[in-house]
Order: structure tokens, then sequence, then C-alpha cells
């Protein structure tokens, strides 16, 4: 027997358990988001190499090597915090439909997000040995997670719910 | 009378008698008075009328003989001949390449492919593309993530972990 139309209303959809993204779709997007973040250093440096070559004989030492490899951390580690904090999700994790939230649901602040980046850091020195507490954790967090408060979700475009009133 | 007279007459002259006699009639003015006579009068203006052509046209498409024998026309199998001779001839070769080979036709295919109808249902594709590769690449990824961790949980002997809802 079904519910006459009269008998239906359409509700807010109720609380729901938060879908936590899993280890093989977070691992996606960080490769997708390194490959972009390596792009933007690298063109970069192209630029810089070019205006070098223009200048006169630039010479690669070690002062060279330790500025590139600043500048290298500081355009990767911007881009993850910059994005974590403004969009609550990268270029990778839009892709694949993730989004990173702080304890109160809403974007991870400049300071979390900055914990977060240490986290990330820590978590892949190891061999990626951090994310393995995604594969037992119920809220399937990596080291960064623990470290920062903060969880994946997977973006789940829920519709309201029809519920019976008789 | 008269017209019973002229015919009786017509029927016993020799044929030959006939042709001479035509033959003159046409050879002399009466040729020329009767064509001024038709352009004075605009005759074949008047004929071919819009008005006049379009009685015609219905007449012949309402006709149900037009349609017996638009059909018979189809079904027999000399015009299917036809048709096949047609275009196995070397005509429709020279046409075809004429055709592919003329600035009209690059200046027809230029325009249709400019054409904001096409760039949009070009453009519509290639996003209804994208977005099904993406969402296949990201139900793989979840599947994967699903399988992953029952995996090491059963490994573990860890209970399933709640499913959200």
């Amino acid at each position: 027997m079904t519910a006459s139309a009269a008998d239906v209303t359409v509700s807010a959809p109720a609380p729901a358990r938060p879908a936590y993204a899993g280890i093989a779709t977070r691992a996606v997007a960080l490769a997708i988001d390194v490959g972009i973040a390596h792009v933007i250093v690298l063109s970069g440096g192209a630029v810089l190499a070019l205006v070098g070559s223009m200048v006169g004989d630039q010479r690669f030492g070690t002062l060279e090597a330790v500025l590139a490899a600043v500048a290298w951390a500081v355009v990767v580690g911007t881009y993850f915090v910059l994005f974590w904090t403004t969009a609550g999700r990268t270029p990778g994790m839009r892709l694949l439909g993730l989004r990173v939230v702080g304890p109160d649901g809403g974007h991870p602040g400049l300071v979390r997000s900055a914990l977060r980046l240490v986290g990330l850091a820590l978590a892949i020195v190891p061999l990626f040995a951090g994310f393995l507490p995604v594969l037992v954790d119920d809220r399937r967090r990596a080291l960064q997670d623990f470290m920062a408060g903060t969880v994946v979700l997977y973006e789940i475009s829920r519709p309201p719910q029809i519920v019976s009133t008789t | 009378m008269v017209l019973t007279g002229v015919i009786r007459l017509g029927v016993s002259l020799p044929v030959a008698v006939l042709e001479r006699a035509l033959d003159r009639a046409l050879a002399g003015p009466l040729t020329d008075a009767v064509a001024r006579s038709l352009a004075d009068h605009r005759v074949i203006e008047r004929i071919v009328s819009a008005a006049n052509v379009d009685r015609l046209v219905d007449a012949l498409l309402d006709d149900p003989r037009t349609e017996a024998l638009l059909d018979r026309a189809l079904a027999s199998p000399g015009l299917e001949r036809l048709v096949v001779r047609v275009l196995e001839s070397r005509l429709v070769d020279d046409l075809t390449e004429r055709v592919l080979d003329s600035p009209e036709l690059q200046r027809v295919i230029e325009h249709i492919v400019a054409s904001p109808e096409v760039l949009a249902a070009v453009t519509a594709h290639a996003e209804t593309l994208t977005e099904e590769m993406v969402s296949d690449v990201r139900r793989r990824s979840r599947a994967v993530d699903d399988v992953a961790e029952r995996t090491v949980r059963s490994w573990l002997r860890r209970p399933p972990r709640p499913q959200p809802t």
C-alpha cells in the first residue's frame, strides 16, 4: 500500500553519520595536488632559469640549491594551506569529491591548516606510513588529521527525505 | 452540319494532301500571326499564373491516381535498375568530386562549424564526457577504499567500521 500525495511531506535531511573518505581516494587526490604544485614550481623555476641565462653565467651552487629547496617548500606548502583554509579542499580533492573539515564542520583555519601541512609532511616521510591509520580508524583519520583535529569527508549530495505522516 | 462535313471531307482526302496543306499553312504568315496574338493577349502568362498553377498542383496532389502512380513507379524494378545505374555511373562520382572541391561547400562547412549551436553541442558533449570520467574515477576509488579497509580490518580481526547513513 502506498501513501497518497496528501499524506506525504518533504522534510529536511536528518542528521547523518558523515561519510569519511578512504585511503585510495585520498591518495589519488594527493597525487593530483602534488602534480599541480610541482607544475607551478617547475614553471617558476623555468622562468627564473631563463632570466638567469639572459643575465649571465649563473652557476648552481649550494646557496642556489638551498634557495630552490626553500622556494619549493614555500610554494607547495602555500598551495595546500591556501586551498584548505579558503575552500576546504584542494583542486585534487575537488576532483575526487572530498573536503576537509575542522571540529566545527567548517573549513580549517590558517593555524590548523599549517599544522595539518606539518602532519602531512611527517606522514609522507616514512614512506607514507602516516596514512595507514586511515585503514583502521573509525573516522578514517591519517596522522595529519590526528595532529590538526580534522577529518576528510566525501561530498555527498543528499536528497530530501520523504516522510509519511500517516 | 459544317463540322460533320469537314470531318467527312478530311476522311475522304488522302493523308499526303493534308500534310501538304498543313505544311503550307505553317510556312505562311499564319504562324507568325498566331504567335503575335498569343503574345498580345498574354495567353501563356494567364495560363501559368500562380493561381492556375496552384490549382493544378493541388488537383494533382489530391488525386488518388497520382499516389497510385507514384506507388507503382517506386515499386517497379525498372526504376530501381535506373537508380542503381545512375548511382553506379561516373556522373555521380564527378558530381561528388565537384561538390567536395567547391568553395561553396567549404563556406557551408565553416559556417556550420562556427555556429553557436554546434559549438554549444560540442562543449556540452565534452563536459558530459569529462563528468562521466570524473564520476567513474570517484566510484572506482571509493570502491577501492572500502576493499582496502575491509581487508586490513579482517587481518587485524577488527569489526567493520560503522557505515555512513
